[in-house]
């Protein structure tokens, strides 16, 4: 009955986006790998400068999903927690990724002094995580990603698009209609 | 002979040491920052990088005293360039190139994780060195959980990483979803000394994959669950649920570390064992090595050189003078410096 549920609710979604009416899209993953994938979908169809802002409880998947985000722009080798150094960035795919972590900031100069502001200077993709500690110093567009943890491994991922970005929409629809697929395949098999 | 000052200020702790060349410390001092940043559940990088640059001189001065020497004495200035928060990393380095300039001493700029990966050496000669060599080194700390082959001084392969969480990392951010306190590694370590660690059923899944990556988020999920389960209140009310939870939790951490490191043991042939960075100060770890890993020659540095030091960064830049002086001073620090080959 989930399964039938998870598609509907995805195709729905894809065919939402397709409309370019809707700015949201939510899909249900089970387990690290499959939050990673959806990542890798987003990443795949990033293909200009964008924010992503992530939202989620400890171990909620945050990191997962930004390491799919960099397998899908082609960087390889190791992708993990930011938490200790507050930015890691990766150089070794179609864009720059710049990898934040505001978990630890008390206030916005707080972010300023990590170097935050740096990162804009060069064309790039900057995921931040725990980014609504801060609300409103992400600037849009941006594409906002909540996780939220069910039963289980289970997650519900909503992707929210803020502020008008064709790009990042570009990219939602590509992952919609991408991860759609991929669950009907996974169905029927 | 000849003598190196090192400075490293990586993270929360501001340290200068002088070392000797045959090895032998003549001071390793270390002012810790854990009380500031204690209330906020974790380090606070603009707090740290402010505390460091009051703290840096009186610390450089103390280190020079303590080891009777001046500044003029010393042959070598080596400081950490990274990996680090930045903030903190700049304060150790720009300060070390003030001085070296200043002194017209050669500048050695050295990777954090090459230090603690060396910090077995410290109070060691050269010949005591090489004897260790090639070994494997299991680095475990707040930022860092990486199985690295080391065949000489800055001659390293990397084998596995953290996919995720660092180990230290962990501890700290389970200590925090129990409300804990900060630094969880030590918090949790004392409270399991009580505890049952096979009480609760906390999953390893790393381990039924090949190679020697980490990963720790499905232990980190799986004990937010189990809080989520029983209800904070409920654990924090009983003592012995508390203690059995940390027990457990830790003892699933220490399994996925040494059974990566057994592993690579004995893949890579190696028969020497190094346990470096802050986690290595956990006493299941300490215990557990020794007990599993019988057959090899397993060293781990005394608890003040298994945390961020001075003298570690010393030890390794004196190891390193021929190769690596700093040629220019336009040297900057790097947050994501990865270990040399």
């Amino acid at each position: 009955m989930t399964m039938q549920n998870k598609r509907e609710r995805s195709q729905q979604d894809a065919t939402a986006c397709k409309d370019g009416k809707a700015k949201a899209i939510r899909a249900r993953t089970d387990g690290e790998a499959q939050t990673e994938r959806l990542g890798e979908l987003l990443g795949e169809g990033l293909h200009e400068p964008a924010r992503l802002a992530l939202r989620g409880v400890l171990g909620a998947g945050k990191t997962a999903f930004i390491r799919g985000v960099a397998r899908g722009l082609g960087v390889q080798g190791a992708v993990n927690s930011p938490s200790y150094v507050l930015i890691k960035t990766y150089r070794g795919g179609r864009l720059i990724l710049h990898h934040c972590d505001w978990h630890r900031h008390r206030t916005e100069s707080d972010i300023v002094s990590s170097g935050f502001d740096d990162l804009e200077i060069e064309p790039a993709v900057i995921a931040v995580e725990w980014a609504e500690k801060f609300p409103g110093f992400l600037q849009p567009p941006m594409l906002w990603i909540e996780i939220q943890t069910l039963s289980g491994d289970i997650r519900e991922i909503t992707l929210r698009l803020e502020g008008s970005a064709p790009a990042l929409r570009e990219a939602l629809q590509h992952l919609a209609a991408a991860w759609d697929a991929e669950q009907q395949r996974s169905a029927a098999s | 002979m000849i003598i190196a000052l090192g400075v490293e200020t990586s993270c929360d702790d501001t340290s200068c040491a002088v070392v000797r060349e045959d090895g032998e410390a003549l001071s390793n001092v270390v002012s810790s920052q854990t009380a500031l940043h204690a209330k906020y559940g974790g380090v606070v990088p603009e707090i740290a990088s402010r505390a460091h640059t009051e703290r840096i001189m009186p610390v450089l001065d103390q280190a020079l005293d303590e080891a009777g020497v001046a500044l003029e004495d010393v042959d070598f200035i080596c400081a950490t360039k990274g990996p680090g928060l930045i903030g903190s990393l700049l304060v150790g380095l720009e300060t070390a190139k003030g001085l070296a300039y200043a002194a017209r001493k050669p500048l050695i700029p050295v990777n954090h994780i090459a230090g603690h990966l060396h910090s077995i050496f410290v109070g060691e000669d050269r010949a005591q060195m090489e004897r260790f060599y090639p070994y494997l080194g299991l680095i475990v700390s707040g930022g860092h959980s990486s199985l690295v082959r080391c065949d000489a001084p800055g001659s390293y392969r990397e084998l596995g990483v953290t996919l995720d969480d660092a180990s230290g990392e962990v501890f700290d951010k389970v200590a925090q979803m129990l409300e804990l306190g900060h630094p969880g590694g030590p918090i949790i370590d004392r409270l399991a000394r009580d505890g049952d660690p096979h009480a609760f059923k906390f999953p390893r899944p790393v381990l039924t994959k090949a190679g020697y990556n980490f990963s720790f988020s499905g232990l980190k999920t799986a004990v937010r669950l189990c809080i989520e389960e029983r209800g904070l209140d409920t654990i924090l009310a009983s003592k012995q649920m508390l203690a059995d939870i940390c027990a457990s939790f830790q003892m699933a951490v220490v399994d996925v570390l040494l059974t990566k490191a057994e592993r690579a043991l004995k893949r890579e042939r190696l028969e020497r064992l190094a346990i470096v960075g802050g986690v290595a100060c956990n006493g299941c770890l300490r215990q557990a090595a020794r007990e599993r890993l019988n057959g090899s020659d397993i060293r781990i540095p005394k608890p003040l050189l298994c945390t961020d030091n001075a003298a570690m960064v010393a030890a390794i830049g004196l190891a390193r003078r021929k190769q690596d002086v700093a040629q220019d001073w336009a040297v900057n620090a790097d947050s994501n410096l990865r270990l040399g080959k």
